[in-house]
């Protein structure tokens, strides 16, 4: 199995990427991968974004995920991550639109080669070539619009039965989850050479093969999309694709 | 002073470059040493060596080894590729004193350096690879041999400076070494950008390669390159 990994700025946010990625092996068969896009309109979302993808880290090395399904330790995971902002939240201060990120979480076992995908806001997924863009018209139920209003893990199940985007994966070739960075991809440059036809972008970033036992490999196609095909994200992007060798 | 033994010389100018395809990588510094081993050198080669070694020992330990690929360049009268652009890591003790002798190609050796810098960074770039490329040139004399005319040279920094997306992440530096060439004049009329003069000292030597240490980092790190004061 080969993780590839790519976060880019976007030509639309001049100071901070406001998305993140994480990589994470709990054990020797569980992996745990995650996309995070920190909300636009809230305040200081690298932050955000960032901060979510540690305490998931955290939470997740704290479980004991033995003997549980991917779905109970998906929705432990959650249900912790709700825990710790809210705590975190009350500590520093920090506000509800400080906190804005979507969450997209990918739990493989690798010894089952079977995985589970949640989504909690919008992104897209590509599981063996099948893509999924998951919409939400840029309107996430964000995991911090919940901090106050849920107040016990009854609450939490409702909520996360009717809000979280939930994905099988089963005998992985070729997976991908990204935030909706994927999509903001335009000519930078005004190029006489510049014609969109040319080339299928999601699809060369996340199913096309061409480098793939490259470390470097979506970055090299990044730069490739940007020096040839004048193509660049306007919104940030963050990306985790894994590959069975 | 050494002998002239050219056994071990590359005439071919054999740059043989490390494979794009294998560069783990999506963005490279490309250094380039083109250094005098004409026969003055001799006063200070082993200082030389040693600062040069102790570079190459350092930047192996440096967080930024693996993107950095060192090519290096001998030249006299004839230049000499010692490699072409290989990781750091692979960068073997270098002893200019083996090759000392001889007169001073520089338009030359700066020619053929600078092409071989350009060349594989449109390989790199092509297959992905960003490509931050400083030429570092080391000598103590003024050219008295070359085939080709500074203005060769100048012609090829022009063309490179004169495009946007290459303007500001391609340096030229001159390390004019003791007092005996006009190293202002040799500058001017290749086009390099930048010119140190320094004494053939050890420490001045060593003063030389930290400079070339920090101003690689800072390159990595996206910060502009700035003219050496020593």
């Amino acid at each position: 199995m080969i993780v590839h990994k790519l976060l880019k700025r976007g030509l639309n946010h001049p100071n901070f990427c406001e998305d993140f990625i994480l990589d994470e092996k709990l054990n020797q068969e569980y992996s745990l991968f995650g996309v995070f896009d920190g909300c636009s309109s809230g305040v200081d979302s690298h932050l955000a974004s960032t901060l979510i993808a540690k305490i998931i880290r955290a939470e997740a090395n704290k479980i004991n995920i033995e003997k549980l399904s991917f779905d109970e330790i998906l929705e432990k995971i959650t249900f912790k991550t709700l825990k710790s902002l809210k705590k975190i939240s009350k500590k520093f201060f920090l506000s509800k639109n400080e906190l804005l990120s979507t969450i997209i979480l990918f739990l493989y076992n690798q010894n089952s080669d079977k995985g589970k995908i949640i989504s909690i806001g919008d992104g897209f997924l590509s599981i063996n070539k099948h893509e999924i863009e998951i919409n939400q018209n840029n309107q996430p139920n964000y995991l911090a619009y919940n901090i106050d209003e849920i107040r016990n893990k009854k609450e939490f199940k409702i909520w996360y039965d009717e809000n979280v985007g939930k994905y099988d994966v089963e005998n992985l070739e070729d997976v991908t989850i990204s935030t909706d960075g994927i999509f903001s991809f335009a000519n930078d440059y005004n190029s006489e050479n510049y014609n969109n036809k040319e080339i299928n972008i999601i699809e060369y970033l996340t199913q096309d093969k061409n480098l793939f036992s490259n470390k470097a490999m979506l970055g090299r196609k990044y730069n490739i999309l940007k020096k040839t095909h004048f193509l660049q994200n306007f919104d940030d992007l963050g990306i985790i694709r894994i590959i069975k060798q | 002073m050494k002998n002239n033994n050219y056994d071990d010389l590359n005439f071919n100018l054999d740059f043989a470059n490390f494979n794009p395809d294998d560069i783990e990588v999506d963005e490279t510094i490309n250094a380039v040493f083109i250094i005098d081993t004409s026969s003055s050198v001799y006063q200070y080669v082993n200082e030389l060596n040693y600062a040069f070694n102790d570079f190459t020992e350092s930047m192996q330990k440096s967080h930024i080894a693996d993107k950095l690929f060192v090519s290096v360049i001998e030249f006299n009268n004839k230049i000499n590729v010692v490699n072409g652009f290989m990781p750091i890591s692979s960068i073997q003790n270098m002893d200019f004193s083996k090759k000392l002798g001889g007169a001073t190609a520089l338009y030359d050796a700066v020619y053929h350096g600078l092409n071989n810098a350009l060349d594989y960074r449109e390989n790199l770039e092509n297959s992905g690879v960003k490509t931050k490329t400083m030429v570092f040139v080391i000598t103590d004399g003024e050219d008295n041999s070359s085939k080709n005319s500074a203005n060769s040279v100048k012609n090829i920094i022009k063309k490179i400076k004169a495009d946007e997306l290459s303007a500001f992440s391609f340096t030229t530096i001159l390390f004019g070494l003791g007092d005996e060439a006009n190293f202002e004049k040799a500058r001017i009329d290749m086009g390099i950008e930048h010119l140190a003069k320094i004494g053939t000292s050890g420490a001045e030597i060593k003063k030389m390669i930290g400079f070339i240490s920090q101003s690689i980092s800072s390159v990595s790190a996206g910060q502009p390159t700035f003219a050496p004061v020593f």
